[in-house]
């Protein structure tokens, strides 16, 4: 049973990662891919998107360091596995937490204009895209199954697992999500028509990008030897999870016009949950694929005295950070029109 | 080449860089709330527009640090099990409680950051000063429950270690283990005397080049307010501390003091060179019977020397009793200046502070910050060769991933760009407040 409830909040946990911390990140891919034209909007659309995330995003972040926590704790198993075969993605990704987060604030911070502004700005966008190809990087080393703890030499126990062109594609999917996020929530974030219309093309392009690298994460897993699209296909779960975002998808392109920038932020999130249940239920039990069998929650939990205290500490503490994570959401996402009068 | 080549001292270099490079961070994001919620305060009830200014330019530093901080501190949860996985498979279960419980309070605090950095004439005022408030009492305790975390792999307890497994974990006890209160206590008296010390000396020097502009003066008396009341805290800290090392880990204390041989009425080595080869201490003080007095409240109780351990489990003595004596020393240091400043900004018939006690702040801003780190090289060198003290040692615990050299050397450079660039834009922040302009 307390398995199961960590399961659970891991879930929920991943998936605030994703749709926040996620929108943080895509927010920058949308800074790297901005074209030179524009450079009339330019400063604005900076504006829009530090004025967007400043407030939250080191909250938004929280969330990954909520998973790790809970990994080392109950399932050591899991976090050594990932710690260990996974070693260089791993230091990709913090060496790309680390440069975006100070660029992101110096950014904020440092009163002059001029150059430096010009390389934080260039840093915060670059690692934006490199920490979410790295993350789907890791993602897809986890799935496809090719850790291997028995492999004898350094290639094959740190480099192969996640070297591949399946990878990779999960890596650019990933970056595509994160980028759909950020350019729907930001939609909402401003009242320039001129910029609305660019994230709502933005948005367009990004959701195209979204169906394309994810039907390439099927076709290069079947490449590689992987047969996902088989397990998706015998899943009806999964099955019934891709309809619902198709549904949630279809009704935010049909209705674009009408919709209040709070409904299709629902339409969004529901899309990309469904999407994320949709390859929790393919893996499902399974957290880390491995080539001597599949780790589970279960089969790498702590004693139980350990995860009873998890528990408790995890259902505490969100009872703390829920209502002030709402709050802060409140004050900066649902009030903004206040502030302006 | 061994730099590359020994992956045990790659890890052990890492781990110890990370740390010494976090712990200034997160010092200040524990610490420099308080000083801003005091300013805040000071300005609600005041309405003096010189607070509102302080107040502001000490947020700003703030969210550069913090960020800062919580970006150094995600590397360091992944790097626990990047670097040492053997430690984490076993030890995680049994002291990852309060690592659960940090992530609560880690998560709060951002979340207060946010309400509070943003929230400038969006809430309540008072609600406003609570949610500066709250960053500073959740980096506080995020802060205790790292100490306890870490205290743990000094004083293991909430497990049976049999055949090489724990069986029986107790997360409970193993958060509230034997040195748990006395590290966090002298950790976060430590914080508040670095970064108090720290900040009242940049103002200081502000205050001098400035002609004794009214806001340096303001942040000068609070920082150091804060910083001299817990550097006299600190020795009493201290002491309990010493404590619960002689009564637990008699060995630490045996290399802090390079105390060589088991005697009664124990002499307390002040400075010196530890000559390994000789088993003494050369150019040293000595006070008869001090240490056992220190360690066990009696000048006639027995103090254990390294005689009585293999040589084999002796921590560095050199490093630990070296760093030791530089954190007694400037702690001893600290005591006095903090007392002085008390004296003269307190006293009754006020006058500004005098040209010399400016000065001599001035050359203390790194006195704080160089006793924590000597302070975390007594804890940690001191408990080598063991990672879990006496039931796993460091070298059993380190990754088998090849190659750490370049790890250490990766995040080496990265730290140091991202350390000097937090400098540069820290300086040009204090700046630009300077003048009369009215930034912000």
């Amino acid at each position: 049973m307390w398995i199961s409830i960590i399961e659970l909040i891991s879930f929920v946990a991943l998936v605030f990662y994703i749709i926040f911390g996620g929108a943080d990140y895509g927010a920058g891919i949308l800074e790297f891919f901005k074209p030179n034209k524009i450079r009339k909007i330019d400063s604005e659309i900076e504006h829009i998107i530090t004025k967007a995330i400043g407030p939250v995003w080191e909250a938004n972040h929280i969330w990954l360091i909520l998973i790790i926590v809970i990994l080392f704790n109950g399932f050591p198993e899991l976090f050594v596995t990932l710690t260990t075969f996974l070693h260089l993605p791993l230091v990709a990704i913090l060496l790309g937490i680390v440069l975006r987060g100070v660029a992101f604030t110096f950014r904020h911070y440092d009163i002059f204009e001029g150059r430096p502004k010009t390389l934080y700005t260039r840093i915060f966008s670059f690692s934006s895209l490199w920490t979410s190809l790295w993350l789907g990087i890791t993602a897809g080393a986890v799935i496809l199954g090719r850790i291997d703890p028995t492999a004898k030499n350094v290639y094959d126990l740190y480099i192969h697992p996640w070297f591949n062109i399946f990878c990779l594609s999960v890596g650019i999917f990933v970056a595509s999500l994160f980028t759909y996020l950020a350019s729907s929530f930001l939609i909402g974030e401003t009242d320039n028509q001129l910029i609305k219309n660019y994230f709502r093309q933005r948005s367009l392009i990004a959701n195209i990008a979204v169906i394309l690298t994810g039907g390439a994460v099927f076709f290069t897993a079947q490449y590689e030897g992987f047969f996902l699209m088989s397990k998706f296909f015998y899943n009806s779960f999964s099955i019934a999870m891709m309809i619902l975002a198709t549904i949630f998808w279809s009704c935010q392109e049909i209705y674009r016009k009408r919709l209040t920038f709070l409904m299709r932020r629902v339409l969004v999130v529901g899309q990309v949950t469904f999407i994320l249940l949709g390859f929790c239920f393919i893996q499902a039990p399974t957290v880390i694929s491995t080539t001597t069998g599949p780790l589970t929650m279960t089969n790498t939990a702590a004693p139980e005295a350990t995860l009873i205290q998890l528990v408790v500490a995890l259902v505490v503490g969100l009872f703390l950070i829920i209502p002030s994570l709402i709050y802060l959401f409140w004050i900066f996402k649902f009030r903004q029109d206040d502030s302006k009068i | 080449m061994e730099f590359f080549t020994n992956d045990l001292l790659a890890a052990r270099r890492t781990m110890a860089f990370s740390l010494g490079f976090h712990i200034i961070f997160a010092s200040i994001g524990m610490v420099m709330p308080f000083f801003m919620a005091a300013s805040h305060y000071l300005y609600l009830k005041t309405n003096n527009i010189v607070y509102l200014k302080l107040t502001k330019m000490w947020s700003k530093g703030v969210a550069i640090l913090f960020a800062t901080g919580a970006v150094t501190g995600t590397v360091l949860s992944f790097e626990l099990g990047l670097l040492w996985p053997e430690f984490m498979k076993h030890a995680g279960p049994i002291f990852g409680m309060p690592f659960s419980w940090e992530g609560t309070a880690f998560f709060l605090e951002a979340i207060a950051i946010g309400i509070f950095f943003y929230g400038w004439n969006r809430i309540p005022k008072w609600v406003h000063w609570f949610s500066g408030l709250m960053v500073g009492v959740s980096g506080l305790l995020s802060g205790i429950f790292i100490v306890a975390a870490n205290s743990w792999m000094n004083t293991p307890s909430g497990f049976d270690w049999v055949n090489g497994k724990a069986i029986n974990i107790d997360p409970v006890a193993a958060m509230f283990n034997k040195h748990w209160f006395q590290q966090a206590l002298h950790m976060s008296l430590a914080a508040f005397v670095s970064v108090g010390f720290a900040v009242g000396g940049i103002h200081a020097y502000f205050y001098l080049k400035n002609k004794k502009t009214v806001l340096n003066a303001k942040a000068l008396k609070i920082a150091l307010t804060f910083g001299a009341i817990a550097a006299i805290l600190q020795p009493l800290s201290g002491h309990l501390s010493a404590q619960k090392v002689a009564e637990n880990q008699p060995l630490k204390l045996a290399a802090m003091e390079a105390h060589f041989k088991t005697e009664k009425r124990a002499s307390l080595i002040i400075g010196g060179i530890p000559n390994l080869e000789k088993q003494e201490v050369e150019h040293a003080i000595k006070i008869p019977g001090a240490l056992s007095f220190l360690a066990f409240n009696s000048f006639d109780a027995e103090v254990v020397g390294l005689d009585q351990f293999p040589k084999d489990e002796w921590p560095p003595v050199l490093i630990v009793h070296v760093a030791f004596q530089i954190m007694v020393a400037l702690g001893s240091m600290l005591i006095l200046v903090g007392g002085i400043f008390l004296f003269y900004s307190y006293r009754k018939n006020w006058k500004p502070l005098p040209v010399w006690l400016l000065r001599t702040l001035i050359a203390f801003i790194p006195a704080g910050f160089i006793a924590l780190e000597a302070g975390w090289t007594v804890t940690e060198v001191g408990r080598q060769p063991w990672i879990i003290y006496n039931i796993m040692k460091t070298k059993d615990a380190v990754s088998t991933v090849p190659g750490l050299g370049f790890h250490f050397l990766f995040f080496v450079i990265l730290y140091i760009i991202v350390g000097s660039a937090c400098v540069y834009l820290l300086y040009r922040l204090i700046k630009s407040y300077q003048g009369d302009i009215n930034v912000d």
